[in-house]
């Protein structure tokens, strides 16, 4: 039996290459999925899985920066697959800069983004999911958040906020059957997608005295021979066990998916 | 004397942790600048030539805060230590009725008031090569906690990321950065509806002094070669 059956589930930053590689998972494990991001210009890189299955996959335009654009995709969802089952939150934002060079702005969207981003979505699918006691949320955080490393601190900050809601949601949602987890993946291999500009980022340059390589970096490095940064089908086989009734047992986790780069104790 | 020579500025919202910190290290020779939200507290304070108290309105004002780090260190020179010891009140009501402006205010409070103290601060240490900067978080930060807040959680687990990410990043100048992670405080602003879910095994409460105590081995040259690291000081409660 597949594993998402007749799960419906909703992206938020579903444009994003990892969902993108989920989103055939999800597919091929039978579940609906609605993407919602900023800009169509995101949804180019599902083209083919939509044309493929056009009554499973829903595109929404809408930020999660803003409650009311979250509470219409939740709604939009709900009416055109009568159900949320999955909320997995994609949406991240990188920004630059040290703790002396961050600008306001920067800090702000990363705050807005990477981590109420994720609050505001919740909020939003929660009715739908305490309706029907069940709920998978899934919130892509990063090894950035989690050790040691020389990303921007607007990354490094909220990402690691963004890991800490995960656990306070999971405790307040556990007695409405909804399992709230994060993930913290180390480098990802989006060789294959185009890259797009970050929304409103400033680039920066890298702050003085970071590190280029070695402990610290964002360059790869996993223990795996071959393999030193993540194929996005072995991301999303774990984003598949995280929202399927397999993992109704895990809540307030961090699944550091990272090739044994950094190994919690 | 520990930190004989040594000047440490110290921003508190004005809890016993933070004013243990300024007593202690004073009583081991340092000069302090304490940055002070709540002027109530440290009012019995009395500045000597090795204390400032400078009162604050707010630490995410760069505007304030560029100002008062600068008289609060003015013929002092450059910190050797910073601490930060910052909090805020919860809002009020279930979690998912937190509205946007009070999810920034705290944000705001715990996240960008360190930011801010630390943009003011770390420059000069950077310029000479030198210092210690030791931030204080909560245990809602590091592990879920029943009654927590979710908003000072998540902003305190932010706190956990910024110490690892400046240890990494500042490490090349030699400044250590280091965070305690504290549960319940007697005088601390704490959340009471967090004190069941944190209560410690062991058969004591925590003081501000256990915390400063904390704070100033991770402050502590002769402790050096210790960076990104988070002590979590909470009588057991949570172990890892």
């Amino acid at each position: 039996m597949k594993k998402l059956q007749d799960k419906v589930a909703v992206f938020v930053g579903g444009g994003s290459a990892v969902a993108t590689v989920a989103l055939k998972h999800f597919m091929d494990q039978g579940a609906k999925v609605v993407l919602v991001d900023v800009d169509e210009k995101y949804f180019g890189r599902s083209q083919d899985l939509r044309a493929q299955y056009p009554d499973r996959i829903r595109t929404f335009l809408g930020a999660c920066t803003s409650q009311e654009d979250m509470e219409q995709a939740m709604a939009f969802t709900q009416k055109e697959f009568g159900k949320i089952d999955i909320l997995c939150n994609y949406a991240g934002f990188h920004g630059g800069g040290d703790i002396t060079t961050v600008l306001a702005g920067q800090w702000r969207i990363a705050m807005d983004v990477t981590c109420l981003g994720i609050y505001r979505a919740v909020r939003a699918a929660y009715p739908y999911m305490k309706e029907r006691q069940y709920g998978r949320i899934m919130n892509f955080a990063s090894i950035g958040g989690r050790a040691n490393r020389g990303v921007p601190v607007t990354y490094a900050a909220f990402k690691a906020a963004a890991i800490g809601i995960t656990r306070a949601l999971a405790l307040e949602l556990a007695a409405d059957g909804i399992t709230v987890n994060s993930m913290a993946p180390a480098s990802l291999d989006t060789s294959a997608f185009e890259r797009i500009p970050e929304k409103d980022s400033v680039p920066m340059k890298r702050p003085k005295g970071a590190l280029k390589g070695g402990p610290g970096a964002t360059q790869g490095g996993s223990f795996i021979p071959d393999r030193p940064v993540a194929n996005l089908d072995e991301i999303a086989h774990v984003i598949v066990f995280m929202s399927s009734d397999d993992s109704a047992f895990l809540t307030g986790d961090c699944l550091d998916v990272n090739g044994g780069q950094f190994m919690q104790p | 004397m520990r930190f004989e020579h040594k000047t440490a500025v110290v921003a508190t919202s004005g809890g016993s942790i933070g004013l243990a910190c300024a007593r202690l290290l004073r009583q081991e020779g340092a000069r302090v600048a304490l940055l002070d939200l709540d002027r109530q507290e440290a009012a019995g304070l009395e500045a000597a030539d090795t204390l400032r108290v400078v009162p604050v309105e707010c630490f995410y004002d760069p505007e304030e805060m560029e100002g008062k780090v600068k008289s609060a260190l003015e013929g002092w020179g450059a910190a050797d230590v910073v601490v930060t010891c910052l909090t805020s009140r919860p809002p009020e009501g279930p979690w998912n009725e937190i509205s946007e402006e009070e999810a920034h205010r705290v944000f705001d409070e715990i996240m960008t008031g360190v930011q801010t103290v630390l943009k003011y601060t770390v420059p000069a240490m950077i310029e000479r090569e030198a210092g210690s900067v030791v931030i204080v978080q909560n245990l809602s930060g590091r592990t879920g906690v029943q009654g927590e807040n979710v908003m000072t959680a998540a902003a305190y687990a932010g706190l956990g990321g910024l110490i690892r990410n400046m240890g990494t990043v500042f490490g090349k100048h030699l400044i250590t950065v280091n965070g305690v992670s504290v549960g319940p405080i007697e005088g601390q602003y704490f959340e009471p509806a967090m004190s069941a879910g944190a209560q410690p095994v062991l058969a004591a409460a925590g003081t501000g002094e256990d915390a400063a105590n904390a704070v100033m081995y991770l402050a502590d040259q002769a402790v050096f070669w210790n960076t990104g690291e988070i002590v979590d000081l909470n009588g057991g409660r949570f172990a890892v």
